[in-house]
């Protein structure tokens, strides 16, 4: 999960290449990597590549703070999308 | 794909479009001018049911789902020529009531959901600030936290409903937390000490809708009046955002319809070169236009809608549609003048009121302009 998500940030959303490469506790949003429109881009493409739905209330700096706090989150929701799929 | 309403969905919308026509619409001409808010048709709107449509049942709603809210919001721009009223309406429901339905504690909602759908109490929501327009997360408005209250100070423009409102959701920055995480939006009662607000701004078009500016200078806010937690803010105004520009729009296509029907009628009734306007290919053509467009601007805004209902984020979706519809009103409004020659250009026809109540639909929830860069974005651009 980790480097699917490392992976599309890389390619898609860093625009400083200085940036790279990205670490698993760096912080995209300190960094300017998610801004308001990335993150978008961002919930669009975990929402299609994990079969999830990311509710509006979710969409928290502490759950998109570093590739660690997407991954925390998306485990978290692990359970759901399980009870969700019976 | 099913493109057919339920009978439940035909029944509400015909009812909405016969309450709109009856009840919304008295003495617009006069209103406009005097550029007043029309407290009775709000109260009306309220009985009908039309404030409490997108809250769930439990807090007091309709619970209606969001196709059906935004057909019987078309159904309103349909029947009630009053665009400015639907605008303050709007402004309420997607940028305050959803706020609380999605991110407030029960206390919360308890303390202002039942009022908002009730037409008591009325919400405005407080992001732009006079530096702030486009860019609007880099706002300047402080919040100062003392114990269980924060400090509030900052000024903010444009804002809908703010001279009649009785709450606002007001976004300030957390003193300490810089950046999106100190972002943060708070219930602040529009009465308390350190809140001024003035309004009277002579606005082109919506002038029914009231607007007005709004000063807070170290307004204490009780902790527990803050919406979401610390750095929700981001996550509150794109939400709201989103909804905005999902479902406000439908009722510019209600809006659209009632041209184009007016249109129709009169390109059929009035008679030049003894025939009837509408044979002449180029009066036909607009006419033909217009129905396109509508066509267009409704799919964009059902489907929008759909997606919204399954949860899924639409922020393209959702961009597309304001995008195209608020322009597509503008366009709709400039050839039903066109169309009517002369007495279209007349205040007495109430055609040309559309044309200035439609161009601020390119400015509020995002310019045309923003649209276009959010687009480019999603497109990986
Ligand atoms: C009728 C009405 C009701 C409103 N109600 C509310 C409300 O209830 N609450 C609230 O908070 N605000 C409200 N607003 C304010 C509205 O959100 C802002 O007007 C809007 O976001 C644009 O900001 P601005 O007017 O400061 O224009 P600016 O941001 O100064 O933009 C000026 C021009 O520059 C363009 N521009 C700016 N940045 C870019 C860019 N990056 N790329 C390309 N072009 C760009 C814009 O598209 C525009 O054409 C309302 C506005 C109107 C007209």
């Amino acid at each position: 999960m980790e480097t699917i998500i490392k992976d599309y940030i890389s390619q898609e959303l860093v625009r400083d290449p200085e940036l790279l490469p990205l670490a698993d506790e760096a912080s995209l949003l300190d960094s300017g990597i998610l801004d308001s429109l990335s993150l978008l881009q961002l919930v669009v493409f975990l929402e299609e590549r994990f079969a999830i739905t990311v509710g509006d209330a979710d969409l928290l700096p502490e759950n998109f703070a570093s590739v660690n706090t997407i991954c925390a989150y998306l485990r978290a929701r692990e359970p759901e999308k399980q009870a969700a799929h019976g | 794909m099913d493109f057919s309403l339920s009978a439940q969905q035909r029944e509400l919308t015909e009812a909405a479009t016969a309450f709109a026509r009856k009840e919304l619409n008295q003495d617009l001409a006069k209103r406009d001018e005097a550029g007043e808010f029309p407290r009775d048709a709000w109260r009306a709107c309220a009985k009908f049911g039309v404030q409490g449509l997108p809250v769930p049942a439990e807090l007091g709603g309709a619970g209606c789902d969001v196709l059906t809210t935004a057909l019987v919001m078309e159904a309103l721009g349909y029947g009630c020529q009053d665009n400015g009223l639907l605008f303050s309406l709007n402004a309420q429901m997607w940028s305050v009531e959803l706020p609380l339905v999605i991110f407030g504690t029960a206390a919360q909602q308890q303390a202002y959901l039942p009022g908002l759908v009730s037409g008591d109490i009325i919400g405005g929501h407080a992001m732009t600030e006079p530096g702030t327009g486009s860019d609007a997360l880099h706002l300047r408005s402080r919040a100062e936290r003392h114990g269980d209250h924060y400090l509030l100070t900052g000024a903010k423009q444009y804002i809908t409903n703010a001279p009649v409102a009785d709450v606002l959701l007001f976004y300030a920055q957390v003193a300490d937390r810089p950046g999106l995480t100190g972002l943060s939006a708070f219930l602040v009662d529009a009465r308390a000490p350190g809140v001024e607000i003035t309004g009277g701004w002579d606005k082109m078009g919506l002038r029914t809708s009231p607007m007005g500016e709004i000063a807070l200078t170290d307004c204490l806010v009780p902790a527990e009046n803050r919406l979401g937690p610390e750095g929700a803010g981001m996550a509150i105004f794109n939400s709201s955002m989103e909804w905005e520009r999902s479902c406000l729009f439908a009722s510019a296509v209600g809006a659209m319809r009632r041209q184009l029907d007016a249109c129709v009628e009169y390109a059929n009734s009035r008679q030049q070169f003894g025939q009837p306007i509408g044979k002449f290919q180029a009066v036909a053509g607009k006419l033909a236009d217009m129905y396109v467009r509508l066509e267009a601007a409704k799919l964009l805004i059902y489907r929008v809608a759909w997606l919204k209902q399954q949860g899924k984020s639409a922020p393209a979706e959702a961009a597309a549609a304001k995008l195209f519809t608020s322009e597509a009103w503008v366009a709709s409004s400039r050839d039903a003048i066109q169309a009517h020659g002369a007495w279209g250009y007349l205040k007495e026809a109430g055609i040309e009121r559309d044309l200035r109540d439609a161009i601020a639909s390119t400015i509020y929830s995002g310019t045309s302009e923003i649209q276009r860069v959010i687009l480019a974005r999603m497109l990986g651009l």
